[in-house]
């Protein structure tokens, strides 16, 4: 440590109010629970415990509050927090990776920002400024930015100015939006509902629910009524629901969608109520992966997401950085990225259309055992038949959307029927390739290649499924690493 | 550099096999290993048998069947899968009974190696050079059953790669 610092500063206090009223919903959910395991001794103990256990969180992040302090140096950053144990982190400007902004609705409310700091360590946040002004933040983030780019701190403010006035690389008007959220369909709302009815269902008058108390008398006129008419407005409802809470969450998420270029990287800013503000280095970039649904392909619709080596919170590390597009809108921001266009569809080499006859023996065998094992306790275990002629007609579709292509140094792979994508994957971000051959695969002379790329998930690793083994073998020691 | 011993069936052609003593490793790692499901196995017949009324026998002989063929049957065939090879600019290793893998790792894309010995494998000599690579899919790729100093002069020469790929 060069020189003791004397500046140095403490988060922003709207951070308590925040904090305050974060808890405040807990607080009201809490209560019947407190209620419950008081038992008889009434709604007002429940009260006075919860404002004190208010009263002792507010204490503690208060005192955590005055202990946290930040100072930012000429080329680092160093943090001190904890109450007990008190715990210093430098961080040197070099190293870090990458800072994005997040400001939920209530941080926008109080004009302050979650600064959240990552130099590719070990995985996670390895600084968080929870929260500072906005101010604050864009000074912090300009200065290390500054820093990075190698340029004295006070001459950077003018670059910056200049390369904000760059158009974005694409943004979202609002039409855009509404089309995106029309295609995000989604029943999570009912699911939503029904947690809310779990947790409030025992609170509710539950004779208003009740059918008969509705139907009583008329039962046998209502009954018939019922089935046809109920079914179809049921139907209707649901649709209903779903696209409204596809257009509700597209809108919250993507509302003022931009993505514009910094001199190290793209930098994205979306969002309605929680506004988020990441930039994604463009050398921590190892794949782009296009991908649409079978619908939205109809009207020519895609999205460009990039993996990446830096975390997006619960995203994982798939950065959305254009959510719905024309292909020629996505060839900037390609560009950029240094990653070309998939090539159309018939430019693919399709796999082996055995995979077709493998998926059938092995879905087929797993669902003889299943009805086998059923039978023995389970009357009704023709039902499980039903599934076959989907299991049928699966893998055919599978092998139909599936292919992969070489361009150069670049490998495409698609995938997908219903939710129809492509990986880009430079060869040079290969980190390893596994042939994997299962029994079924052994017998039928087939070969899955899998490659491990950095940044994927683990469920999901990219795969050409079912190449002929001599192809597979060819592919790998030939394209993929050994040339 | 360790004579290249062909595997006789199986694997792939040229490779290099394993040191046999890996072979007993194996075993003995069976013979542990495979206790757990026994013991349960024969509890579960117990249980099954006296509460249920199954027939006395089935979940021991099952059980005991299965721990025969791991430990006699099972290692040889493994070991005989296992097998590897050193390119120009990676390495190659192959493994597996029922699901057989078949890795390759480029040298530059070795972030670190480690040589790790356990209890069983310090007995007999041998240790397991593991390849960490950045990827999330094979971020770690092991290659038990090497003799202790080839493990040391393999993670030498990778390393080498590794420099002369950075300079």
């Amino acid at each position: 440590m060069s020189e003791e610092p004397e500046n140095w500063s403490r988060l922003h206090p709207a951070t308590l109010a925040i904090r305050a009223i974060e808890r405040l919903p807990q607080l009201v959910l809490g209560l019947p629970a407190a209620a419950y395991f008081i038992g008889d001794s009434g709604i007002g103990v429940a009260l006075l415990l919860a404002v004190i256990g208010l009263a002792a969180s507010m204490l503690y992040a208060f005192v955590y509050w005055r202990r946290f302090t930040y100072w930012v140096g000429p080329e680092q950053l160093v943090i001190e927090s904890g109450i007990v144990n008190r715990n210093r982190r430098t961080i040197p400007f070099d190293r870090i990776q990458d800072i994005s902004l997040e400001q939920k609705l209530l941080a926008r409310i109080f004009g302050v920002s979650i600064v959240r700091i990552e130099t590719g360590s070990s995985g996670g946040d390895e600084g968080e400024l929870d929260c500072v002004s906005r101010s604050e933040a864009d000074h912090l983030r300009d200065r290390i930015r500054a820093y990075r780019a190698g340029n004295a701190v006070s001459a950077s403010v003018t670059d910056e100015s200049a390369l904000e006035e760059r158009p974005p690389l694409y943004s979202m008007g609002f039409g855009r939006l509404i089309i995106a959220g029309l295609f995000n369909f989604s029943l999570v709302f009912l699911a939503i509902l029904g947690g809310v009815w779990q947790y409030l269902g025992s609170y509710l008058p539950t004779e208003y629910l009740d059918p008969s108390r509705w139907t009583g008398d008329y039962r046998k006129e209502a009954a018939g009524l019922i089935s046809a008419l109920s079914v179809v407005s049921f139907a209707i409802l649901l649709l209903l629901v779903g696209i409204v809470s596809g257009l509700m969450r597209t809108i919250a998420r993507d509302f003022g969608f931009r993505l514009t270029r910094t001199e190290t990287g793209l930098r994205r800013e979306r969002g309605l109520f929680t506004r988020t503000d990441v930039v994604i280095p463009l050398r921590r970039v190892q794949a782009g992966i296009v991908f649409t649904g079978i619908i939205k392909r109809l009207f020519g619709w895609h999205a460009l997401a990039v993996q990446s080596l830096g975390s997006d919170g619960s995203a994982g590390t798939h950065h959305e950085v254009a959510p719905l597009a024309k292909l020629d809108e996505l060839t900037p921001v390609l560009d950029e990225l240094t990653l070309p266009l998939p090539p159309p569809g018939r430019d693919f080499v399709r796999v082996s259309p055995k995979l077709i006859w493998r998926s059938w023996t092995q879905d087929g065998l797993a669902l003889g055992i299943a009805a086998l094992i059923a039978s023995f306790f389970w009357s009704g275990w023709p039902l499980l038949l039903v599934a076959a002629p989907f299991l049928l007609i699966a893998p055919v579709l599978q092998f139909r959307a599936h292919g992969y292509c070489f361009a150069k140094d670049i490998l495409f792979v698609r995938r997908g029927f219903w939710r129809p994508r492509v990986t880009i994957l430079p060869l040079a971000k290969v980190q390893s390739a596994t042939l994997v051959r299962g029994p079924t695969q052994q017998g039928f002379g087939l070969a899955t290649l899998a490659i491990g790329t950095a940044g994927a998930s683990l469920a999901t690793p990219l795969r050409i499924l079912d190449l002929e083994e001599d192809t597979a073998r060819r592919v790998l020691g030939e394209q993929m690493l050994l040339d | 550099m360790v004579e290249h011993q062909e595997t006789g069936r199986g694997g792939e052609a040229g490779l290099t096999a394993l040191d046999p003593r890996q072979k007993t490793v194996l075993r003995i790692r069976a013979m542990l290993f495979g206790l757990a499901p026994l013991a349960m196995l024969s509890v579960a017949d117990f249980v099954l048998n006296r509460e249920l009324g199954f027939p006395f026998g089935w979940g021991i002989s099952l059980g005991l069947l299965l721990y025969i063929f791991a430990v006699l049957g099972l290692p040889g065939r493994r070991y005989r899968r296992w097998g590897y090879r050193k390119e120009a600019r990676a390495i190659r290793i192959a493994s597996g009974w029922l699901v057989r893998r078949e890795t390759v790792v480029p040298y530059v894309r070795v972030q670190h190696i480690d040589v790790s010995r356990g209890p069983i494998e310090r007995a007999f000599g041998v240790a397991t050079l593991t390849l960490h690579t950045a990827g999330s899919y094979n971020s770690t790729v092991d290659l038990p059953g090497l003799a202790i100093n080839d493990a040391n002069r393999m993670r030498d020469d990778i390393r080498e790669h590794i420099n002369q790929d950075m300079a």
